[in-house]
């Protein structure tokens, strides 16, 4: 059980798509805890929420608090600013990530969105309301997949097929974002070739892509899709950039298990990450059976954030690896 | 001798002066006409760069101020306060606000451009571009009327000035 290293990282962009107002009230909570936030939770007539490693804490006209009646409310003017701000004034050039529920920022932070959805057609077309936000910082942390490559890298220098599985807020899409990067560099001292990569980045989180382009290091030999259902966006990364192992996060309908499927087929190693509490839970699921069943993976990560995010609780072979 | 000199002098001025009244006022009704094209002609190309480019808002302002020097003080204006942050609404309300103080447009005139303030960059591509043509279509109403009137008017600015610069000089001699 080791503990994935863990630095911490400046919160580049996030106050500076915000509005003065914002950044006045937020200014000081960054300047105190700037390093240790995950996320800000906003709503409009509800306290803002501040959430760390360590807990949670208000958000208040001095900086944190611990008490709710210190708490800052932002009213709808507050909620109607920010989302001004957030959006850069261009709710209609990011229409489609707000349908999937989410605002990107410059700097690959993300801002999930809540109030009331527009439906047409029986899909979700956007939002009429929007009552609420939850701020998510993107860290984008060096070396944290670093202990666990001994166990990743086969003995040809390539990756073994592996599946990450944890709770949300775990550090599965942390550490799959250094494991992008560090095949995509290639990692001699591990023995490990750098790998030509294909990320499906379905909501846009391993990339941490704004307006197209990565705002994350996924080293030289990465390959990102965006923004694009997986069964898409791994099939075209199969058929025309020729990657030696492709990425996706966040397997969860049967469609994209079909699509990971049909991608393994096609010779190609492939990383991916599932919510789940154990390998057993996982393995239940509609999506992941089929990939179980037709032992696609020879790795699987369980992470938790027993120890704080990214604890590494087993790493198992399967699939008949070594 | 020299009395009558000065005399007829000054009526000369008076009547140059008031037909320069005149001429500045028909110019300035060109100019509105002019102005009216390009706010028409802007707004169809902020449509194609926010419905069709899908720019961020300040991009595109900035694109459309530099292709139409007529407007460009609003549309730059505005691409630069929402760059310091400032929101939309009081972004583009306070960059036609300023515009309008040297603006050739009426009051009437900027009604549907002011309207844009609690919309630009605030709804989808579809609903953005459901206003701007609003907003067209009303501009391009009172540019017809504007244009249709532009001959006669501008005739009758220079003819007053001149007449009216007459009847004064007339009236002091």
């Amino acid at each position: 059980m080791a503990k994935i290293l863990s630095l911490p990282s400046p919160e580049l962009g996030l106050l500076e798509a915000l509005s003065p107002g914002w950044k006045r009230l937020l200014g000081p909570v960054f300047e105190s805890i700037g390093n240790s936030i995950q996320e800000i939770r906003i709503s409009q007539e509800k306290p803002i929420i501040v959430k760390t490693a360590a807990g949670e804490l208000f958000v208040s006209t001095f900086g944190t608090s611990e008490r709710v009646d210190q708490a800052v409310v932002p009213d709808a003017k507050m909620i109607r600013e920010l989302l001004d701000a957030v959006t850069a004034s261009s709710v209609y050039a990011l229409q489609d990530a707000m349908s999937e529920g989410f605002i990107p920022l410059p700097g690959g932070h993300r801002v999930g969105l809540c109030g009331q959805v527009r439906t047409e057609g029986g899909k979700v077309a956007g939002f009429r309301h929007i009552t609420g936000f939850n701020i998510r910082v993107n860290r984008d942390l060096r070396g944290v997949s670093q202990p666990l490559l001994k166990r990743l890298v086969r003995p040809d220098g390539r990756i073994w097929s592996t599946l990450v599985i944890s709770p949300p807020g775990a550090g599965k899409t942390t550490l799959l974002r250094d494991l992008i990067r560090t095949l995509s560099y290639g990692a001699p001292e591990y023995g490990l070739k750098p790998h030509r990569v294909g990320v499906a980045d379905e909501r846009g989180e391993l990339a941490g892509g704004y307006r197209g382009v990565a705002q994350n290091d996924l080293g030289p030999r990465a390959d990102v899709i965006d923004l694009c259902p997986k069964r898409f966006a791994l099939a075209m990364l199969v058929r025309t950039m020729g990657p030696d192992v492709v990425v996706t996060d966040e397997i969860g309908h049967p469609e994209d298990g079909q699509a990971v499927l049909e991608a393994v087929a096609a010779g190609v190693s492939l990383l991916c990450s599932a919510h789940g509490g154990s390998v057993e839970d996982v393995a239940k699921r509609p999506a992941i059976r089929p990939l179980v069943e037709a032992e696609v993976f020879q790795r699987v990560v369980v992470l938790s954030a027993r120890l704080g995010p990214g604890t590494v609780e087993r790493v198992i072979a399967c699939g008949g690896a070594p | 001798m020299r009395g009558s000199a000065v005399k007829l002098l000054g009526a000369l001025l008076v009547v140059a002066g008031a037909y320069a009244l005149g001429h500045i006022e028909a110019c300035r009704r060109e100019r509105r006409v002019r102005e009216l094209t390009a706010s028409i002609s802007a707004l169809t190309l902020l449509e194609s760069h926010v419905v069709y480019g899908q720019c961020l808002l300040a991009d595109a302002l900035r694109r459309v101020g530099e292709e139409h020097p007529e407007v460009k003080p609003p549309f730059l204006g505005a691409a630069r306060r929402l760059e310091e942050g400032c929101s939309a609404s009081r972004a583009w309300r306070e960059a036609i606000g300023a515009w309008s103080k040297g603006a050739a447009l009426v009051d009437g005139d900027l009604v549907p451009l002011v309207q844009l303030a609690g919309i630009l960059g605030l709804s989808d591509a579809e609903d953005q571009a459901r206003h701007l043509r609003w907003a067209k279509s009303q501009l391009e109403t009172r540019l017809a009327a504007a244009r249709e009137r532009l001959p006669e008017t501008a005739r009758l600015c220079r003819a007053l000035g001149a007449c009216g610069g007459l009847v004064l000089a007339l009236l002091l001699y």
